[in-house]
């Protein structure tokens, strides 16, 4: 083919441009390290690109939000640990408590312990992170548990869960409610922690917490044995009908199906003040000064009224099996069986709803102060229900203490299972969108050869013409 | 002889010299752009007869010819405007390529990435003021990126106009210049000359042309080229038509030429590529854009318009889009609400709007549903001023104003009613009664219903009469009808009663609660009608206790149902052997049985299903004074959009890129960012369902996620620039091997031009020996005489 000047000279330059542009490509990916530069370097790429490096964003979020929330989860385990061993302190001072030999200051001292350690345990149940409060469900800035003006302490958080997101469509709670904890646990039903002899009723009863039944004596009439010359003496805790039954030969009384005790001898001091006992624990003291000994069979009655948290009294009428009572304080609602009743004092009544560990620790320090001087095996066996229900609240509050350490593993799992999958991920990336280093220095002294190359012969052509050798 | 002789010399130094003239021409013109090499034709001149010979008379020159492939030349103009077009479009899709920032993180997916980041970040906790900062600050972030990529766009389609401005004025430079030649080369022609320099440098200016606009050119008989720009003549002989740019009705620049109607459609040259950059592509990204835009919003918006700000619930709220007065009639309460003028669309169906008394914190659920075919905006309002404690309004702007009464507060979130039984239908202490069937009644204008309420020194006697005008039709008496008009009565309200309308049944019951309330129903015309026709004669007392009814936990069921509770016999809650609470669902399936009877402990949870308890207290239930309750689960609070196209307690405002923000009120307060669904201060519920965004499947979007159509949207820019690049050079390498070809025919070879040289500078010496020869033989002559 005919090659005009022009179009040599031409070919020259256009050789030297194409080599130039690629050095230029090639020395673009080696300074920036990039194999795609712009969208149109790789289109499909790219779209891979930008695919891969959401899912790498996605993974690193999904290892903060775990990072924040294990802090979250790893404090309030620490603080469920404490307060495990607090429970476990309080536990060991009631069997101390309950040794026989103890004296009654040293249960009393035991007492206002176990009351330091309460303060201490609502401190943990209030326990915050720098910026939110533990245990208060997703009521975070104000404190959970707040105490009010009769000592006791109400929950103000919620029972909902806080959770964090760490996968699709996958959450994970980071906290346990404050009520789940500390007050979740339900004893097995009404229970009466007295000696008066009152019980469940029929209907159901509702309420949380304790409450005082209180049994009172109202009227007493021993019957004949007013004319058998013997007198009341001094408080008596008997209530309802019970037989009298006197042998003058053995000179033996006998007072309802209670023991049968001896009267005392003519003369002896104790017939100033002889307390008769009923099967039930009642007393009835008489003075027997007067008292002239001969065969008697009768009946004693004696009524009585019933009040709860202090409320107003309720006479007890015979066949009362189910008498509705609400105590003002707490508005628990008891329903209870009077017909057993025949003794005075006063009943604790343990209600099955929601009681929180608190309150369980006030009444553990009210009973080891024992205000109402119980005797021992009354003591003995209210503080054995007490140990019962602390055991069961700091099982409730171990197997949360489980709960929060199952999560913290999983999360911590999770993140290590996440941080291979961003390494991964952040490989493939960069065999996508990154230079490979080698082929494109190759690359790069490939086209700078052809260049020279091209520079060099390009000269030679365009050099050489006709003119050179006519003279 | 002689004369003959030298004649034949004169004649070949003449044609020595203008093939030397030629010559020079050629290498002088060598490099010229389009010049074709001309060649002198040598042709010996006609014989003379003398003699009885036929005596050669010399050479003339018989034309200078361009040599030139005309089919060559069209076709190099043809490429040189797909050349030109893809040249235009290369640069600004390059450019275009640039606006994205990809990769790189800094463009439309880094800003998207970031508030995501932000909503995952603030989900840690809530309740954190600079979370809150961060997350509403990433929230601007994207939206300002957005607006400056639309603007980009935007500005570039100004930019093209310009360029077509000055590109028209060139256009007309050159056809100006290519009437000019025409008339001077048909004048040269028209004497018979070949006018052939003139002829390459129109042809030159015809290249440039060609690169500028998609051209067609047409050889007349004299000579002149007729240009024809898309079809419309703009250079006929020595006259051109000036082009121009003018702006088209909706303002966009367009291509016209004098005396040619309408708009000229453009395709090739620069100005054919700019164009179609203008027309085609750039507004297909913005759609796309706006696409990204309008979905986003929709997608938050619709989660976050459910969700509870850090301050609880409203106490007003303003919506941030403008009802529009389509009809113009100057009344906007007559619009139709799906058809007014609103960003987004509404379809039919629910949504659910919750009213809190903030002292007790008791939630009172309503209902407004949305017909799209014929709920207007009037009608809107009034449903609002129907729920008690709030009331709606139009501003002065058109936005939808909502405001609750003082101590009370409103929200649109899904969580449930806590006390569902607030009428006191579901074993209260009030005394109850409720029909045994549920409306439409068929009650006659004039039926009455007969009540005996004790007080004073006997009983009262109550008696109701309905009216036609108590109901929309009287035959087909709604539940809701009767209660209102029994309570309207003054005897009725006077008697210390209230009538409820629960599930479609009507309820009596007294207002007060406890043992010493009660009352008598006597009869009546209407207590068959109305469902209460056994229960006529019986009076009913209060009791001590209340079933009261606690509904905890959070709704975590994707579906909206209305719950019924119906208790299976009579009986007191922990006490009766064997009673039951049946939940029935909206379409009357049994969901549930509740076991509250004897080993049922008052108060305690029963697990009601999708993350909701439900807790019976210490009272009596009766199935035989037909004891109800309803529970609205919702499990999305609107289904119909309509607080997203108001624009209520949205996150962004705007529709689409240029006008997507994030709403002024939570940038200046983050506290108002909605994050939670319960009020509580450390819920995050709503800041993990938008999360869910991200993976979220949109219908607006061809069923992409977000990340997935931006990324398409990159990989088709990309695919697009990739594809004129590769055109620009293919098209490119065609018009180098085209102009190539061109050289090789019509291109000047030095070398050629000097062996030419050296052959005429011999012919000239020979010539000039010849002339000198017979010159001597002409002095030998004379020095004969």
């Amino acid at each position: 083919m005919r090659v005009s000047t022009e179009s040599a000279y031409r070919r020259v330059l256009i050789g030297l441009r194409t080599n130039f542009s690629s050095l230029v490509r090639a020395q673009e990916q080696v300074a920036s390290g990039l194999r795609i530069l712009r969208p149109s370097d790789d289109p499909t790429g790219i779209s891979k690109v930008l695919s891969l490096e959401r899912q790498l964003s996605d993974t690193n979020r999904i290892r903060s939000a775990i990072s924040g929330g294990l802090t979250f989860v790893d404090a309030a385990a620490a603080s469920l640990e404490e307060g495990s061993k607090l429970i476990a302190e309080v536990r060991s001072l009631v069997l101390q408590g309950m040794n026989g030999t103890i004296t009654d200051q040293d249960r009393a001292a035991l007492g206002k312990q176990v009351a330091l350690l309460r303060t201490q345990l609502i401190e943990i149940a209030n326990q915050r992170t720098a910026d939110r409060y533990l245990f208060g469900g997703t009521q975070t800035t104000t404190p959970p548990w707040a105490l009010s003006s009769n000592g006791q302490v109400n929950y103000q958080g919620d029972n909902a869960n806080q959770e964090i997101r760490i996968g699709s469509g996958v959450t994970i709670p980071i906290n346990v409610p404050g009520l789940e904890i500390f007050g979740k646990v339900e004893p097995d039903g009404l229970a009466f922690a007295g000696l008066t002899g009152a019980g469940a009723g029929a209907t159901a009863s509702e309420g949380a917490g304790t409450s005082w039944l209180e049994v009172r004596q109202d009227t007493l009439d021993i019957g004949g044995l007013l004319a058998l010359g013997a007198a009341v003496v001094g408080a008596s805790t008997l209530i309802g009908d019970h037989a009298i039954v006197i042998d003058a030969a053995a000179g033996t009384i006998q007072l309802g199906d209670g023991p049968v005790q001896s009267l005392p001898s003519a003369g002896s001091e104790d017939l100033a003040a002889f307390t008769l006992q009923s099967g039930g624990g009642a007393t009835l003291t008489l003075d027997l000064t007067a008292f002239t000994a001969a065969d008697y069979t009768g009946s004693i009655s004696a009524t009585g009224s019933v009040s709860i948290g202090g409320g107003p009294f309720v006479a007890i009428g015979p066949g009362d099996d189910n008498v509705r009572l609400e105590d003002p304080a707490t508005g628990n609602v008891l329903h209870v069986d009077l017909t057993s009743v025949e003794r005075a004092g006063r009943e604790l009544v343990q209600f099955a709803g929601q009681i929180d560990l608190f309150q369980l620790l006030d009444g553990i320090a009210a009973d080891l102060a024992n205000g109402d001087a119980l005797n021992q095996d009354g003591l003995l066996g209210r503080l054995d229900l007490r140990i019962g229900e602390l055991d069961r609240h700091h099982g409730n509050l171990l197997s949360s203490l489980g709960v929060l350490g199952a999560r913290s593993a999983r999360m911590t799992n999770t993140s290590s299972r996440f941080e291979s999958v961003g390494l991964q991920v952040s490989s493939l990336i960069s065999e996508q969108r990154d230079a490979d280093y080698t082929s494109v220095v190759l690359e790069m002294s490939r086209a700078e050869s052809t260049l020279q190359l091209a520079q060099a012969t390009g000269v030679r052509l365009i050099q050489r013409s006709l003119l050179d050798f006519i003279r | 002889m002689s004369r003959i002789g030298l004649n034949t010399g004169l004649k070949a130094l003449l044609a020595a010299q203008y093939a030397l003239n030629t010559v020079g021409q050629n290498i002088a013109n060598a490099s010229t752009p389009g010049y074709s090499r001309q060649r002198v034709e040598l042709a010996a001149s006609h014989p003379l007869r003398q003699r009885g010979l036929m005596l050669g008379n010399g050479v003339e020159v018989r034309g200078i010819t361009r040599t030139i492939d005309q089919l060559l030349e069209r076709r190099i103009l043809g490429q040189i405007q797909v050349g030109g077009s893809l040249a235009a479009q290369l640069g600004t899709a390059q450019e275009i390529e640039g606006l994205f920032g990809e990769p790189g993180g800094f463009g439309l997916g880094g800003a998207i990435d970031g508030l995501f980041a932000g909503f995952n970040q603030l989900a840690g906790n809530p309740a954190d003021p600079i979370l809150r900062t961060a997350a509403v600050q990433a929230g601007v972030d994207l939206a300002s990126r957005f607006s400056q990529l639309d603007k980009s766009l935007t500005n570039l389609e100004g930019e093209v106009g310009r360029e077509l401005g000055i590109l028209a004025q060139q256009v007309n430079q050159i056809a100006h210049a290519v009437a000019g030649l025409n008339g001077e080369i048909s004048q040269a022609e028209a004497a018979g000359l070949e006018a052939n320099d003139l002829r390459d440098q129109r042809q030159e200016l015809l290249k440039n042309l060609a690169s500028l606009a998609d051209i067609n050119t047409q050889e007349d008989e004299t000579g002149a080229v007729r240009v024809l720009v898309a079809g419309n003549v703009l250079v006929n002989r020595e006259t051109s038509r000036t082009m121009s740019i003018d702006r088209d009705p909706s303002g966009k620049p367009r291509v016209a030429i004098q005396g040619v109607g309408g708009f000229v459609p453009l395709q090739g040259g620069r100005m054919g590529g700019l164009l179609n950059l203008r027309d085609g592509f750039v507004p297909g990204l913005l759609t796309r854009i706006d696409g990204l835009a309008k979905n986003l919003i929709l997608a938050v918006n619709r989660i976050h318009s459910q969700g509870i700000p850090e301050g609880g619930p409203f106490q007003s709220l303003i919506g941030t889009n403008e009802i529009v007065d389509l009809d113009k009639d100057g009344d906007l309460k007559d619009e139709l609400l799906s058809r007014s003028g609103l960003p987004f669309d509404i379809s039919s169906g629910d949504f659910y709007v919750n009213v809190v008394e903030s002292s007790t914190g008791t939630l009172a659920k309503h209902k407004i549903s949305i017909d799209a075919a014929k709920t207007t905006v009037g009608d809107l309002l009034g449903a609002f001023d129907k729920i008690p404690n709030l009331t709606g309004s139009l501003d002065a702007f058109g936005r939808l104003q909502i405001i609750a009464d003082a101590g009370f507060g409103f929200d649109f979130s899904s969580r449930v009613d806590t006390m569902p039984d607030s009428k006191g239908t579901f074993g209260s202490s009030k005394a109850a009664v409720g029909g045994s069937l549920a409306g439409p009644f068929a009650v006659q204008p004039g039926d009455d219903l007969q009540l005996a309420v004790p007080g004073g020194p006997g009983s009262t006697l109550v008696n109701v009469a309905f009216e036609a005008t108590d109901f929309a039709n009287p035959a087909k008496a709604t539940a809701a009808e009767v209660a209102a008009a029994l309570n309207a009565d003054s005897g009725f309200q006077a008697s210390g009663l209230v009538a409820e309308s629960v599930d479609g049944r009507l309820f009596l019951l007294t207002a007060g609660a406890g043992p010493s309330e009660s009352f008598e129903l006597v009869g009546g015309s209407a207590a068959t009608a109305l469902g209460l026709g056994a229960k006529v004669g019986s009076t009913f007392t209060g009791t001590l206790g209340a079933v009261a009814p606690t509904i905890a936990g959070a709704y975590t069921g994707t579906s909206t149902d209305q719950l019924v509770f119906v208790p299976s016999g009579d009986g007191t809650i922990g006490t009766t052997p064997d009673l039951s609470v049946d939940v029935f669902n909206s379409k009357g399936e049994l969901v549930k049985t509740l076991l509250v009877g004897d080993g049922y402990q008052p108060g305690q949870a029963l697990d009601l299903g999708d993350g909701l308890t439900v807790s019976f207290h210490l009272g009596e239930l009766s199935a035989t004074d037909a004891d109800r309750m309803t529970l609205d689960v919702v499990g999305n609070s609107d289904n119909t959009d309509t607080l997203v196209a108001l624009g209520l307690n949205g996150y962004f405002v705007g529709s689409d890129a240029a006008s997507i923000a994030v709403r002024k009120d939570i940038e200046s307060n983050p506290g108002l960012l909605a994050a939670s669904s319960t009020g509580a201060e450390g819920d995050n519920r709503i800041l993990l369902s938008l999360l869910g965004v991200e993976d979220l499947r949109i219908a607006g979007l061809d069923g992409a996620t977000l990340g997935e159509a931006y990324g398409g949207l990159i990989g088709d820019v990309g695919f697009e620039v990739a594809a004129v690049a590769s055109g620009a050079e293919a098209s490119n390498k065609v018009l180098e091997s085209l102009e190539l070809r061109r050289e090789s025919i019509s291109g000047v070879n030095v070398d050629e031009e000097l062996v030419d040289m050296v052959r005429f500078e011999q012919a000239f010496a020979g010539a000039s020996q010849l002339i000198r020869v017979i010159n001597e033989l002409h002095d030998e002559l004379l020095r004969i005489l």
